[in-house]
């Protein structure tokens, strides 16, 4: 009885609180901070007054995106308007406490020269002049309007009042009460290029915080989002080791990263489940990245165990730019980057070559890649976009140093043991990849998509973490001939998403219904060798592996979105994916030596299992500027390929991953912040192991932990980010035994190696122009980065040292150029980058150890770079 | 509501580690008997000295390079040992990760490493040598002196010349130390010493008598020396630190 009136009085509550009307707030149209003057095009001077009128992609970060002319005044006008507003920068639309982008339509009015009783003058930029910005919003659910991707109705439009410049002989500008002077919002969603945030950790990192600290990669990007460390510890041309959020990702294991449509990690990879190479993105082509902490929503796939990120590529600022740059240990890059003018953002090509002596012995690298992207409309709505990129490059590696070898003066900090099979490790890799994404959007929210890709990925390293400690399995008489370890991956795949979302159902003016049903598949080829190799002729003395594997995986979700009154949001559903392995194991049931010949090398095997789970997410919004969040869901990663026996139901890891909190953006968003509370139980977790220089399992897991992030934008031409993120990584359960250690030591509560309990980040970023020079501003950019990382547990009860990272960066620019000098580790600091703690055995001791030892790969010292940068 | 449950909770989430971290620990040994009775013989050893390490003990059940590639416990070194002397004697310091170990392996002074193209006696190791012994053969009216030094090496490289010595198990605890007894005489049970006998009065130097005639008794009682090391190992203890 109790509970029944418990569950009247919560329905009644829920009623009250549902008022009518759909749930998301409104969106907040647009409105100018500094706008620039066309200029009359003399040469084409008429003697009547030239309307022209552009529609206007307004980013989210106030930049203006694409242009379209929608009518024309000739070519000559045309170009002046699209040069005029391309300089314009906007207080971004807002959809609650989220900027979003919109199109909107601007018109120029362009009066006759000789006309001076016309002339009117130049409305100025300062902030004396009275903003057009604010006509009021009228809801427009016209069919005629594009709606947003969630189905929210376009606001009106606050189209600024064009000003065309007045330059002597002064040419007109618009005259008040110019035609569409309020002209509405043309399209919302088509470039809403996030979808509302699932969690308090889903985190969108926009381009003004990831341009503020200097990046020498697009994998550094990732350290500005809340929880995650990005270390290149191993070297160029090998991916970045990721950590988010208490897990120790490696290569990328426990993160589902894209790049739009286009899956990065790699399944069954040779070197490391889940290998993701991120260096084939240019950075200066990342508009802004999607870090989902946690796994809340039917899209994530594979490896989405900590959670996943997206990487969405277009380039704001539109046309040529030529960027060089060089300083230490001989570093140089050249970029060439072409965003065509009057195309999407979405449409660029960009080029970069990168060569580095590096910082120490044996770490020079050679890398180039190319990469373009043209986004287009076709018949019927559809939108689409091509990707296209290649990407190559090699590297020497110096592998990682025994801290006791250089305690004792045996080595050096930055060096590389010199030995033929130290100096011999390298890596190198190469990717070429092609996809193709359509989307089309219909009435009340609806949106349909399809996408399809292909890559071809290799990958190659011969590194040496052990020194010289194996003993030849194919020859067992054959030992310490050095253990550096040869691993060849080479992965052809492709694959294709779609989904389609329905259009809104609103039975009753509180209730709003989406529903979304997707489906992914992807198939790859992977050709993987292992083999050890003895320097400096490189011969093989040993084989290890020799496999080809056929991995499919085929995905289908389903998603409700429904919403109740303004300030209730619940989001789920289930997503279930089939994965096969056909394995061609060449050297399984390998017949050793001292064995008796009685079959022949080989064992070819499939496996195939289902892997289900759902994800829910709750979102109530008690004032419009704060949302409280709780979500759970269960994500998986895939097993590596070779482990799996006959007919095995692959074991997947599976995690379920649970948190609470509150997003909060008040003072008009100009403030954001976001707290979390979390817990994620992982079924079986990987560590590094440095023998095979591979994963191997290391028993169940539990994280728990707490995240705050705080996004100022006080100033157009200020912004700061700052978070802290706390985690607390425990295994549940002693490690996996093995016929080495049938029972590994385990104590409850013992910390998960590599997982740093506290995680900082800070940045600070101010572009604004300070004066005029000869009419042109003379604009500074400064920014800066901090990393903090507490001492990360390693095995055996060991701590690695603090990681403290300051990089700083300042710029100077006038007209098309920008002058700048970029400092990284600017506090100087002698850093690990990574630390493990294993045994190896490199002939500094005259009996070795065969205790573990902590060994580390440096980071890089103190670097100075300076940039010239052409911007036409 | 009280902050205080929250703190408390963050505090003791803060502490923690990855296990137990390592420690050291004596490592001692001691000698046996030094005489014993072979048939009709009583032989006396009158110096017994024995390289002992390096030494490892593994978790696995059968310590061997392969499978003990990370050991839990070891003595990276070469120590004599006075196989007369029954009295504990230090030896040094084991590194130790807490934990069971279940086996150990060892070398007597002479390692074959995995970096080595052969066989080499270790700092530490006596004379040199594996084991040196000298000792006296009496039966009845008759006796003899005799020295002996003796190379044991593992027959494989990179292998250890006793691997898969089956200790306890026993758990590494701190405040607990190795003790590591050797019956040195033990070793000369398989010894013909008639055989030796009628090489002459003495004092036989083994080495120089093999080296002359590898077909000698000299020889075969080194080989049953040198076999005896294998088949008759030390034994390993772990004990609560005095």
């Amino acid at each position: 009885m109790s509970r029944a009136r418990v569950t009247l009085c919560a329905c009644l509550a829920a009623c009250l609180w549902a008022a009518p009307g759909w749930a998301a707030p409104a969106v907040v149209p647009p409105s100018p901070r500094h706008r620039v003057d066309a200029v009359y095009p003399l040469a084409e001077a008429r003697s009547d007054t030239v309307a022209v009128e552009l529609a206007v992609t307004v980013e989210a970060d106030g930049r203006v995106g694409a242009t379209e002319v929608l009518k024309s005044g000739g070519a000559a006008f045309d170009d002046a308007a699209v040069a005029a507003v391309k300089q314009w920068r906007f207080e971004p639309a807002r959809r609650g406490d989220l900027p979003v982008a919109v199109k909107i339509r601007v018109p120029f009015s362009f009066a006759p020269p000789v006309q001076p009783a016309d002339v009117e003058p130049a409305p100025s930029d300062s902030p004396a002049q009275p903003a057009p910005s604010d006509p009021s919003p009228a809801p427009s659910d016209s069919p005629a309007q594009p709606a947003s991707s969630d189905s929210q109705p376009a606001p009106s439009a606050t189209p600024k009042q064009p000003v065309p410049s007045t330059t002597s002989p002064a040419p007109s500008t618009t005259p008040p009460g110019a035609p569409s002077d309020s002209e509405p919002v043309l399209d919302v969603a088509a470039r809403s290029r996030r979808p509302p945030p699932r969690a308090a950790s889903d985190f969108v990192v926009e381009r003004d915080i990831l341009a503020a600290p200097p990046r020498q990669s697009a994998a550094d990007m990732l350290s500005s989002a809340p929880g995650v460390y990005v270390a290149r510890a191993e070297g160029e041309a090998v991916a970045h080791e990721i950590t988010l959020r208490g897990f120790n990702a490696a290569h990328g294991q426990d993160i589902e990263i894209t790049a739009g449509a286009l899956p990065l990690n790699q399944v069954s990879h040779l070197h490391g489940q889940g290998y993701a190479d991120l260096n084939w993105i240019v950075p200066e082509t990342v508009r802004s990245i999607r870090v989902t902490e946690g796994v809340y929503d039917p899209r994530q796939g594979d490896f989405a165990v900590a959670g996943s990120i997206d990487f969405d590529l277009a380039v704001p600022r539109r046309g040529v730019q030529l960027r060089s740059t060089g300083g230490s240990f001989a570093t140089f890059r050249q970029l060439v980057l072409w965003a065509p003018k009057g195309q999407e953002d979405e449409t660029f090509a960009a080029a970069a070559v990168r060569r580095t002596r590096g910082f120490g012995i044996n770490r020079g690298g050679l890398s180039g890649m190319a990469m373009g992207q043209f986004a287009f409309s076709a018949a019927g709505g559809w939108r689409g976009k091509v990707h296209v990129a290649a990407y190559a490059a090699r590297a020497g590696l110096a592998g990682v140093l025994r801290r006791d070898d250089v305690a004792a003066g045996d080595v050096g900090f930055y060096d590389s043991y010199g030995d033929p099979s130290a100096n011999s490790q390298s890596a190198s890799a190469a990717r070429g990849h092609l996809s193709l994404e359509l989307e089309r959007r219909g009435e009340r929210g609806a949106v349909t998509r399809m996408a399809v890709w292909t890559a071809l990925v290799d990958f190659h390293s011969r590194e040496n973490f052990t020194g010289y400690t194996q003993r030849g399995v194919v020859m067992p008489m054959w030992v310490g001939r050095g253990d550096l370890i040869e691993q060849q991956n080479r992965d052809f795949g492709g694959g294709m998403r779609l989904s389609h979302r329905t259009a809104g159902w609103r039975p009753a003016p509180w209730f709003h219904a989406a529903f979304e049903v997707g489906a992914s598949a992807r198939i790859h080829n992977i050709q993987q060798a292992q083999n050890l190799l003895q320097a400096p002729q490189n011969e093989t003395w040993d084989r290890r592996v020799d496999a080809t594997v056929l991995a499919s995986d085929v995905g289908l979700y389903g998603d409700l979105d429904l919403r109740f009154g303004k300030r209730v949001r619940l989001r789920g559903g289930g997503r279930a994916d089939v994965l096969h392995y056909d394995i061609d194991d060449r050297l399984g049931n390998f017949i050793a030596p001292y064995q008796i010949e009685s079959h022949l090398v080989g064992h070819r095997r499939t496996a195939t299992g289902v892997a289900a789970g759902p994800r829910v997410s709750l979102e109530v919004a008690p004032v419009p500027w704060v949302s409280l969040f709780a979500a759970y869901g269960q994500g998986y990663r895939s097993p590596q390929a070779r482990q799996l026996d006959e007919g095995e139901r692959a074991p997947f890891a599976k995690v379920h991953s649970t948190e609470g909190g509150v997003r909060m953006s008040p003072l008009g968003g100009r403030l954001q912040l976001s707290a979390a509370g979390f817990a994620t139980f992982l079924a079986q977790d990987l560590a590094f192991d440095p023998e095979e220089g591979r994963l191997e399992k290391v028993g169940p897991t539990r994280r728990a932990g707490a995240a705050l992030q705080l996004i100022a934008r006080p100033l157009p031409w200020l912004v700061a980010a700052g978070s802290v993120t706390y985690v607390h990584a425990v295994l549940r359960a002693p490690p996996p035994a093995t016929a080495e250690n049938p029972s590994p030591p385990y104590v409850p509560g013992q910390l998960l190696p590599y997982v740093p309990p506290v995680v900082v980040r800070g940045d600070i970023g101010i572009d604004k122009d300070l004066v005029e020079l000869g009419g042109h501003p003379l604009g500074l950019r400064v920014g800066l980065g901090y990393s903090y990382l507490s001492p990360r547990p390693l095995p055996y009860g060991q701590f690695a040292d603090p990681v403290h990272l300051l990089d700083a960066s300042a710029a100077v620019r006038w007209r098309v150029v920008e002058v700048g000098v970029e400092v990284f580790n600017l506090l100087a600091r002698r850093w690990a980058a990574t630390e493990y703690n294993f045994v190896s055995d490199w002939g500094t001791r005259p009996i070795p150890s065969l205790l573990p030892a902590r060994h580390f790969a440096a980071g890089p010292p103190l670097s100075v770079m300076g940039t010239l940068t052409l911007h036409f | 509501m009280s902050l205080r449950p929250a703190i408390l909770l963050l505090l003791c989430a803060a502490c923690g580690a990855t296990g137990e971290p390592a420690f050291r620990a004596p490592l001692r040994a001691r000698g046996a008997a030094t005489e014993l009775t072979v048939g009709a013989w009583t032989v006396t050893l009158t110096r017994a000295e024995l390289g002992l390490g390096p030494l490892y003990l593994c978790a696995t059940a059968a310590a061997s390079s392969e499978l003990c590639a990370t050991a839990a416990a070891e003595f990276a070194a070469v120590a004599a040992v006075d196989l007369l002397d029954p009295q504990p004697q230090p030896l040094g310091e084991l590194e130790v990760l807490p934990g069971q170990v279940r086996s150990a392996m060892l070398d007597y002074g002479v390692t074959w490493l995995k970096t080595q193209a052969k066989p080499r006696a270790q700092e530490g190791a006596p004379g040199g040598r594996a084991a040196r012994f000298a000792g006296t053969a009496v039966s009845g009216d008759m006796s003899f002196e005799f020295t002996a030094d003796l190379d044991v090496a593992p027959v494989l490289r990179g292998s250890r010349t006793l691997e898969g010595l089956r200790i306890g198990p026993f758990e590494l605890d701190p405040g607990g130390a190795l003790e590591v007894t050797v019956d040195g005489a033990a070793w000369w049970a398989g010894v013909e010493f008639d055989e030796l006998a009628a090489l002459g009065p003495g004092p036989h130097d083994l080495n120089a008598l093999a080296a002359e005639d590898p077909a000698s008794p000299a020889a075969d009682a080194l080989a049953a020396v040198r076999f005896a090391m294998i088949a008759v190992p030390p034994r390993l203890a772990w004990t609560a630190e005095e």
